[in-house]
């Protein structure tokens, strides 16, 4: 069953990664500055995007994509967010 | 149930439970995997486990464990009273730490429970227990009752009832213990604990004795449970808590306010003093255990577990299950209804996977079976979310199999459907925005009769009075249709002044209620068959017997829109709570061009109905001076058919009729109810002939005609109205005749005469005479009170099919008496 935004957005950090590697797929990911890699995914009908901070050996977020836009910083075609 | 008999139903039930591989099962592993078990040769993921914070399988608790046998043995046996191992003096101090209160521990709960409630309660105490409390401490309680102690039951969580026992038994009782879970073992909600504090503030010889057990490590600050999470514990208050649900270790602990009763508890305790201590094993464990708690570990393993128990509750609401648990609680319970539903659900998320509980008698009571689950921190997301989706479906085929359905198991447990709860939140937020106070009650008992009778009993027959034996007539009759809910409304202003008041009831009623009489003839023939054959559940503003303005609205107030939209928002509540069909606002004044803009806004629709007749301001002081006012047609009817034939008749007036004398007016009424179709009603039961007649509001005109005018030997009543004596009004409401005599002896016409001659004799300001027969009460001065319905229909099929029905009998017949709607 799915979850909204909203609902998504109610789960602390170690919860919503649970959630992702459950019903999430990966897409793309890239580095960011050499610190931080930051993942893609397509999750109940919207993205979210993971952020991996390479110094510290963990995740260290995971929140929705609010600006569609983002998803232009990635190396991939553009991406139908309802698709 | 006497005691043998409840041994027997539970031993029965536990039989039937483990017969069908529900109960008193045995893993089969040899070494467990976190929460896999074999049960039954099939690994599944358990889902029944207490302990919330999976801390059996921590490192540190094992190692203390193994520890503490290697350095004490697999047990110290000596009586606390003469030595205890160290372990127990560090576990005592860090439970102190955890509860932040004095604290002794013991073997189990239910020993700490056999402890203490003998020492804290003497026969001179009353105890209150809830009806859900733990088992164990109704168990602990018998033993006082043993001694001469009251005890009593309380319905769940009623903590008005509980006020109101506490006041009627505080200088009777030198204490006054009520006993509770925090943490409810099966339905998994918690007990008003803010509420209780406050009768605990107020009442000095309340005191509250809580088992707070399966709330133990899951919440409040260092684990110290549900009870002490948000408040300290109060000077008359004893929690009870449990060292083997997610404390994972074993033992109870007893908390008190105080040092003394803590020691009082300690030295005469029964179980404390004379059972056997906690073996070794346990006490290491209780110490890593209390170490944890200590610690922020304990937070973070609080929060894991919530994170599991918000993504099962919110699964569970997203597949719409009935789930009675509290939001937070780590135990769900899956309200089922009947125990058979419950078996089968439960092996069949066996077979996919899945161990789950069943709650059951004695723990609930048998129609309140339910599946009962709990999570753990160990848990995954994975886990829970295949383990609901195998529970949605289940529990959607169980159903069918079973034919229940779901609004049977709402009923059953008395609980709101999500519609209904979504419904009530939107009705109860759009409310508080309002300055207005919206008063709501079911019985019009509850309703202030001097308020009422200002605003809606100067007419009609829907004073307090009156409808205090509608109430009662209509309600635990075994006919649905005799059964009506009632629903009182009265919204004030800021100076708590009335500015809306009505009532509503809601009833089976039929569709043709107004439809043309052919419709509702052909439509009464297919109800021999079946009864409640093209008939609804309707809300009526007013009720199906009561006419007149039953909207009191105060035309001066500057917020008559708000106070309707609020009316409004309130009928939408009751239409889901009573799965309403039709709603309709009856007798309004068709002419106010204010209400119909607000009624169309709200999805109401004019409607025509009946012209009812009212003798309006009865201003003539005898039969001739009535008799002047008529009109000159009217003046030949009145002597054609009154003053020609009224030697022929007596009039009684009956205010207590014999149960002889009712049944023969109950058949007279049967006689106009049977013929009549222009409004199509279902009968009235003889209850509210009884009713109304034990009323002092309400009397009988009986017409008989004189010996020597009547052939009969048995000379009985040929006509009666049962007529209501109202503040301005003298009400016709229910009338009879025997059609034999009324041909030839007018007995109908007769009637109505007395009717007014009656209210007149009483000085009433007027006469209403109800609907339909708008010719002959025309001819005896009657007005026609011109009004209009307001109606929604939720289903339209019904309603079209009426139309087509009408407009076929319009072509056939060439006459069409009513539209079924106006527009």
């Amino acid at each position: 069953m799915e979850l909204t935004k909203e609902e998504f957005c109610l789960f602390n950090l170690k919860s919503k990664i649970q959630l992702v590697e459950k019903d999430g797929s990966f897409l793309t990911r890239r580095i960011c500055g050499d610190l931080y890699l930051i993942s893609l995914y397509k999750i109940y009908g919207f993205f979210v995007e993971t952020t991996y901070d390479i110094s510290k050996f963990r995740t260290t977020g995971v929140d929705p994509v609010v600006n569609i836009k983002i998803v232009e910083l990635y190396d991939m075609p553009p991406l139908n967010p309802t698709g | 149930m006497s005691h043998k008999n409840i041994i027997e139903t539970v031993n029965e039930i536990a039989n039937h439970a483990r017969l069908n591989c529900i109960a008193h099962l045995h893993t089969e592993d040899t070494k467990l995997e976190e929460n896999i078990i074999t049960v039954n040769g099939k690994p599944t993921v358990h889902f029944g486990s207490c302990s919330y914070l999976g801390l059996e399988f921590n490192t540190k608790i094992k190692e203390a464990a193994k520890n503490a046998i290697d350095n004490y043995g697999t047990q110290f046996s000596s009586s606390r009273a003469y030595l205890s191992p160290i372990y127990y003096k560090s576990l005592e101090e860090k439970l102190e730490k955890i509860f932040d209160a004095p604290t002794i521990v013991a073997p189990t709960t239910t020993l700490g429970h056999i402890a203490a409630i003998p020492v804290l309660v003497s026969a001179e105490d009353v105890v209150i227990l809830d009806h859900q409390v733990h088992n164990s401490v109704q168990t602990a309680t018998g033993l006082v009752k043993s001694k001469g102690t009251r005890v009593e039951l309380l319905r769940h969580n009623r903590i008005d009832l509980l006020e109101k026992r506490i006041i009627e038994l505080r200088n009777k009782y030198e204490k006054i213990w009520y006993m509770a879970d925090g943490i409810y073992s099966m339905y998994g909600d918690t007990t008003p604990i803010d509420e209780i504090h406050k009768l605990l503030d107020k009442y000095p010889e309340f005191h509250f004795y809580v088992d707070d057990a399966h709330a133990m490590s899951c919440f409040g600050k260092n684990g110290r449970g549900f009870v002490l999470s948000e408040h300290s514990i109060h000077k008359r208050m004893v929690v009870a808590t449990s060292l083997n649900k997610a404390f994972a270790s074993g033992g109870g602990a007893l908390i008190f306010h105080d040092r003394k009763t803590a020691q009082l508890v300690k030295n005469v305790g029964g179980p404390l003093i004379t059972s056997g201590p906690m073996q070794p094993a346990a006490l290491g464990a209780a110490n890593a255990t209390a170490d944890i708690h200590l610690s922020d570990e304990i937070t973070i393993m609080q929060e894991d577990l919530q994170e599991n128990i918000k993504y099962a509750d919110m699964m569970l609401k997203k597949h719409g299950l009935p789930n009675l648990s509290n939001s937070f609680s780590p135990i769900f319970f899956i309200a089922v209804s009947l125990p058979k539903v419950a078996y089968s659900i439960i092996n069949k998320m066996k077979k996919d996977g899945f161990f789950l509980n069943i709650g059951i008698f004695p723990a609930v009571p048998i129609k309140n079976t339910g599946v009962r689950f709990t999570i753990t921190r160990l848990h995954t997301f994975k886990q829970i979310d295949e383990m609901i989706q195998a529970m949605a479906k289940n529990f959607k085929s169980t159903l069918i199999e079973e034919n229940v359905n779901l609004d049977t198991i709402y009923k059953a447990f008395k609980i709101k459907s999500p519609l209904i709860r979504e419904t009530d939140n939107k009705v109860d937020s759009f409310i508080k925005q309002s300055k207005l106070t919206i008063e709501h009650y079911r019985t019009i008992h509850h309703v202030d009769p001097i308020i009422w009778n200002s605003i809606l009993g100067q007419n009609g027959a829907f004073d307090w009075n009156a409808l205090t034996v509608l109430e009662e007539s209509f309600s635990n009759n075994e006919a649905k249709f005799e059964n009506w809910g009632f629903d009182y409304l009265i919204i004030k202003d800021d100076n708590q002044k009335p500015i809306l008041g009505t009532f509503l009831t809601s009833s089976i009623s039929k569709d043709d209620l107004l439809a043309n009489k052919d419709v509702s003839r052909e439509i009464e023939n297919k109800r021999f068959d079946n009864p409640y054959f093209m008939s609804s559940k309707t809300l009526l503003v007013g009720s199906q017997l009561t006419e007149g303005n039953h909207l009191y609205i105060d035309r001066d107030s500057s917020f008559i829109k708000e106070a309707l939209e609020i009316l409004f928002a309130k009928i939408s509540k009751i239409q889901i709570r009573e799965n309403i069909s039709t709603t309709m606002i009856r007798d309004m004044d068709a002419t106010d061009s204010v209400i119909d803009s607000v009624m169309m806004d709200n999805g109401f629709f004019k409607m025509s109905v009946p012209d009812n007749y009212k003798v309006e301001n009865v201003n003539w002081k005898s039969e001739t001076e009535f008799y002047k006012n008529l009109t000159k047609n009217s003046k030949r009817h009145y002597r054609k058919f009154i003053t020609k034939h009224e030697h022929k008749y007596d009039l009684n007036i009956i205010e207590k009729p014999s149960i002889e004398e009712l049944n023969h007016f109950y058949e007279l009424y049967l006689n106009i109810q049977q013929k009549s179709l222009t409004i199509s009603t279902f009968t009235l039961p003889f209850k509210l002939f009884k009713n109304m007649a034990l009323n002092e509001n309400w009397e009988v005109l009986s017409l008989n005609l004189r010996k020597e005018y009547d052939d009969r030997l048995n000379n009985k009543p040929v006509a009666m109205a049962f007529c209501y004596k109202g503040n301005n009004d003298y009400s016709a409401v229910i009338a009879g005749i025997d059609y034999e005599f009324n041909s030839t002896d007018f007995s109908y016409r007769q009637l109505l005469a007395k009717v007014i001659f009656r209210g007149r004799a009483l000085s009433k300001k007027n006469i209403a005479l109800g609907y339909t027969s708008g010719i002959e009460k025309k001819h005896f001065g009657a007005t026609e009170i011109k009004s209009c319905a307001y109606t929604q229909i939720k289903d339209n099929f019904k309603m079209e099919a009426l139309a087509i029905m009408t407009t076929d009998k319009k072509t056939t017949n060439g006459t069409n008496e009513r539209r079924v709607l106006s527009i």
